[in-house]
């Protein structure tokens, strides 16, 4: 099965909220390099992330996150 | 420059400068002349040449799980590392088939390899298998070729 490729509206969302890279790396417990590639779509993170990043941003998994149909 | 990154061009540095060392080491007196006893302590010199090489690994391993734990390194870096380790397997067998079966063609009419090329195998063996994965985790970090 192909992989599906997933994009996310990280850069936008964390940009709205005024949170520097480095800080937003530090809420989600993740390095600011992995939140560089996750910007860049560079990056698809573990489920545990995904999640982590959703809650930093204060939202659902599918409003951050959304595959490719 | 992530720590990640860091290490990993400080590791490829090291164990490039190893694997040439070795090379040298050995092609220099004859891969033939390489194992005379009059060579001994050139020999015992040239598996010194390595120690550095695994003093490195075992601080960046403990500088690993230091990061790991303090949140220098994450999920993204274990996948990185995961990801060169595959591909570390795979050039490192090619590479250590092509240099043996090269062995073989070459000595076939001769019926003796050279034990210093032997030696060259083992030694060097172990250096490639760490320059590769500092290499192969660069390029993993650079193309953004793991996901988690």
């Amino acid at each position: 099965m192909a992989k599906a490729k997933i994009h996310n509206h990280v850069r936008r969302l964390r940009e709205e909220r005024g949170i520097t890279q480095t800080d937003f790396a530090r809420r989600c417990g993740c390095t600011r390099q992995t939140i560089i590639m996750l910007e860049q779509e560079r990056y698809v993170p573990s489920l545990s992330l995904a999640f982590a990043v959703a809650k930093s941003l204060e939202l659902t998994l599918e409003e951050v996150f959304e595959p490719e149909v | 420059m992530s720590i990640a990154r860091r290490n990993a061009i400080a590791a490829a540095i090291i164990w490039a400068l190893i694997l040439g060392g070795l090379i040298t080491a050995v092609i220099k007196p004859g891969a033939a002349n390489f194992t005379a006893p009059e060579q001994q302590i050139w020999r015992i010199l040239t598996a010194i040449i390595i120690l550095p090489g695994f003093l490195l690994n075992a601080y960046l391993g403990w500088q690993s799980r230091r990061g790991l734990r303090e949140g220098e390194l994450d999920e993204r870096d274990e996948a990185i590392a995961r990801h060169a380790s595959e591909a570390t397997l795979i050039v490192v067998a090619i590479l250590v088939y092509l240099t043996a079966i090269i062995l073989y063609e070459t000595h076939l009419a001769s019926g003796t390899v050279p034990t210093g090329w032997m030696y060259l195998l083992a030694y060097g063996t172990v250096a490639l298998i760490s320059l590769v994965h500092a290499l192969a985790r660069l390029i993993v970090d650079l193309t953004g070729a793991a996901d988690g």
